[in-house]
C-alpha cells in the first residue's frame, strides 16, 4: 500500500474538512479520494447520511410470493420490488416494525437490513441435492436463503464461532421451517478437520463492516487502519482453509460488507497467486466491476470480475463479491 | 456438550403414540418418510427431524465434532413427547379436528403469550375435549401454537367459562428467540 504521505497537501485538507463534516476518522476520507475523486467521496458521504429500507425476503419454502404481498400490503407495508430478485421487497412505509407480523412469525419471510446481503447467495446459486457450507452463518438470513434455493434438499453445513449469534441461527432457522442444515459451532478455519467435501462454499466473511454505515452511524469512528490490516489477513486465512472442504470444479462466493480494497480484491489476488483458482463472471446486471489498481497496487486483472455495489449508486450497503472456481482439488494436508 | 445419536425404539415409540393421539391415526410415516429421528442429549433430551443427507454428514463427522444442532427441531422427551413449534407445523395439517380457531385480537393476544377467552374462539374442532391439549390456529388454519382448554368462573359474572390456556405460541420467536 503506499502511504497517505504520497497525498497531495490540498487533498489532506479536503479530507479533513469533509471528514469533520460528516463526522469520519480523517484516514478514512483520505482513502476515499484517493479510490474515487473528489465528486463521488461527496456522493458517498451523503448517500451514507440516509438510512436504507429494511428488505422482506419472501420464504418459499413456506409461501408464495403473491400471497405474501397481497397478506403485507393488506395490513398497510408498503412494498417495493427489489429489482434484481423475484422473492424480495423493500419495505418503503410500514406502520410497525416488520419483524413482528403474525406473518414473521409464521416464518413467511425474514428481514434484511437491505438488498446487498441477498447478492451473494443469489451469486452462489445454490441447487437442491448439492453439499453447501455457509462459513460464516450466524444469524441465518444467508444460510435460509440458501435453504430456500435448495428447496430444502441436499445438505447445508452452517458454521459460525459466536454463542449467542448461534441461539439467533437455530430460532431463525427454526421459524423459518429450515430442515437441511447441520450447524456447527466452530472457527471455519477448522473446516477441514471434518473432512467434508463441498459443491460450494459460501464465504460472507467477517470485516470492517464499512459499507454498513448507512445502516449503523457508528462506523464511521468505530475502526481504525489497523483493523482493516486485521480483516484482511483472517480473511485470507479463511479462504484459504475454506479451499480444502470444496471439491475439483467447485464454487467459492467471497463476500464482504466492506469498500476497503485490502479486504476485497486485495484478499482475492493473495489467493488466486497461490491457489489453483479462477474468478468466474457474475451474471448480475447491477454491480461495478472490481479494482485492478489501487493505492500504488497492482492486482489480477480477471478481478474486474468481481461487482462492486455502493449506496450512492446502487441504493445498497457498500458491499463486495467474487466468484471462484477451484481448478484442482486440494490436498487437505497443503 | 449435546450428543447426537438415533432416536432408540422406546422413544420412536413413544412419539409415534403422541402423533397418533393427535391426528386420531398413525402419521409416523407421513411426517418421517426420507428423514431419521435424532435425538440430543444435553441437559434436555431434543428431538430432531432429520434428513438422510444430513445425517449421512453426522455419521461421517463423529469423532471428529459435534454439531450444534441440525435438522428440524421436533420436540422434547422425557417421560412425554412434547412437541416444539415447528412439529406442530408439521403435523397441523392431519390435526384441524384437534384444533380450535380463532378471531384476530384472539390471536394478536395469543401471541403474546395470552390465553385465549371464550369470546374469542370462532370454531372448535370436533374432537376437542374440555382438558385436553388443543392446536390453536387463526382463520387461515395456520397454527399459532397450543393450548388447553378447560372451564373457568368468569371474574365479573362468576358463571362458568372456557378458556384456552397458552402452553406455547409463536410469539416465542419475538420474546426469547432472539
Amino acid at each position: 500500500m503506499s502511504s497517505i504521505g504520497e497525498f497531495a497537501l490540498n487533498d489532506r485538507g479536503l479530507a479533513k474538512e469533509l471528514a469533520e463534516k460528516y463526522g469520519y476518522h480523517v484516514y478514512m476520507v483520505e482513502r476515499y479520494l484517493k479510490l474515487f475523486g473528489k465528486e463521488e467521496t461527496i456522493k458517498l458521504l451523503e448517500a451514507n447520511e440516509k438510512s436504507l429500507n429494511p428488505v422482506i425476503r419472501c420464504n418459499t419454502l413456506r409461501i408464495d410470493v403473491e400471497s405474501l404481498r397481497k397478506r403485507l400490503v393488506e395490513k398497510g407495508l408498503v412494498l417495493e420490488k427489489v429489482p434484481w430478485i423475484n422473492y424480495a421487497f423493500q419495505v418503503i412505509k410500514s406502520p410497525f416494525s416488520p419483524g413482528s407480523t403474525t406473518e414473521y412469525l409464521l416464518g413467511y419471510y425474514y428481514v434484511h437490513r437491505g438488498m446487498g446481503s441477498l447478492l451473494p447467495v443469489c451469486v452462489l446459486d445454490p441447487k437442491p441435492g448439492e453439499i453447501i457450507i455457509d462459513a460464516a452463518a450466524a444469524p441465518g438470513g444467508k444460510t435460509s436463503q440458501i435453504a430456500q434455493l435448495m428447496k430444502n434438499k441436499g445438505v447445508i453445513l452452517a458454521v459460525d464461532i459466536n454463542r449467542e449469534r448461534m441461539k439467533s441461527l437455530r430460532s431463525n432457522l427454526s421459524r423459518l421451517g429450515v430442515g437441511n442444515v447441520i450447524a456447527y459451532r466452530m472457527d471455519a478455519r477448522d473446516l477441514p478437520k471434518l473432512g467434508i467435501k463441498a459443491d460450494k462454499i459460501l464465504l460472507d466473511a467477517p470485516c470492517t463492516g464499512e459499507g454498513l454505515i448507512p445502516i449503523d452511524k457508528s462506523r464511521k469512528k468505530s475502526r481504525l487502519i489497523e483493523d482493516i490490516k486485521y480483516c484482511s489477513t483472517l480473511q485470507f486465512s479463511m479462504l484459504a482453509s475454506l479451499l480444502k472442504c470444496l471439491k475439483k470444479g467447485g464454487v467459492l462466493v467471497y463476500s464482504t460488507c466492506s469498500i476497503a480494497p485490502e479486504e476485497n480484491e486485495l484478499v482475492v489476488h493473495r489467493i488466486l497467486e497461490k491457489y489453483p483458482l479462477s474468478v468466474e463472471r457474475i451474471n448480475l446486471k447491477d454491480g461495478l466491476p472490481g479494482f485492478t489498481e489501487f493505492f500504488g497496487y497492482k492486482v489480477r486483472d480477471e478481478i474486474c470480475e468481481a461487482r462492486r455495489f455502493y449506496p450512492h449508486i446502487h441504493g445498497t450497503e457498500g458491499f463486495f463479491i467474487c466468484r471462484l472456481r477451484l481448478e484442482e482439488e486440494l490436498d487437505d494436508k497443503i | 456438550m449435546i450428543k447426537f445419536r438415533k432416536a432408540t425404539a422406546r422413544e420412536v415409540s413413544k412419539i409415534r403414540e403422541a402423533l397418533c393421539e393427535w391426528a386420531g391415526r398413525d402419521i409416523y410415516r407421513e411426517i418421517t418418510s426420507g428423514k431419521v429421528m435424532v435425538v440430543g442429549e444435553g441437559k434436555i433430551k431434543e428431538v430432531f427431524l432429520v434428513p438422510v443427507e444430513v445425517y449421512g454428514i453426522l455419521n461421517r463427522t463423529k469423532g471428529k465434532r459435534m454439531p450444534y444442532y441440525l435438522g428440524l427441531f421436533f420436540g422434547e422427551i422425557n417421560e412425554e413427547f412434547k412437541i416444539s413449534l415447528e412439529g406442530l407445523w408439521l403435523i397441523s395439517r392431519y390435526c384441524k379436528g384437534r384444533g380450535i380457531i380463532v378471531s384476530e385480537k384472539g390471536e394478536q393476544l395469543f401471541l403474546y403469550g395470552r390465553d385465549i377467552l371464550e369470546e374469542a374462539i370462532i370454531e372448535v374442532g370436533s374432537f376437542v375435549k374440555l382438558g385436553n391439549k388443543v392446536i390453536v390456529f387463526n382463520k387461515f388454519y395456520e397454527p399459532l401454537g397450543l393450548g388447553v382448554m378447560v372451564k373457568r368462573s368468569d371474574k365479573r359474572t362468576g358463571k362458568p367459562k372456557v378458556i384456552v390456556k397458552n402452553i406455547l405460541d409463536r410469539g416465542w420467536y419475538l420474546r426469547k428467540g432472539k
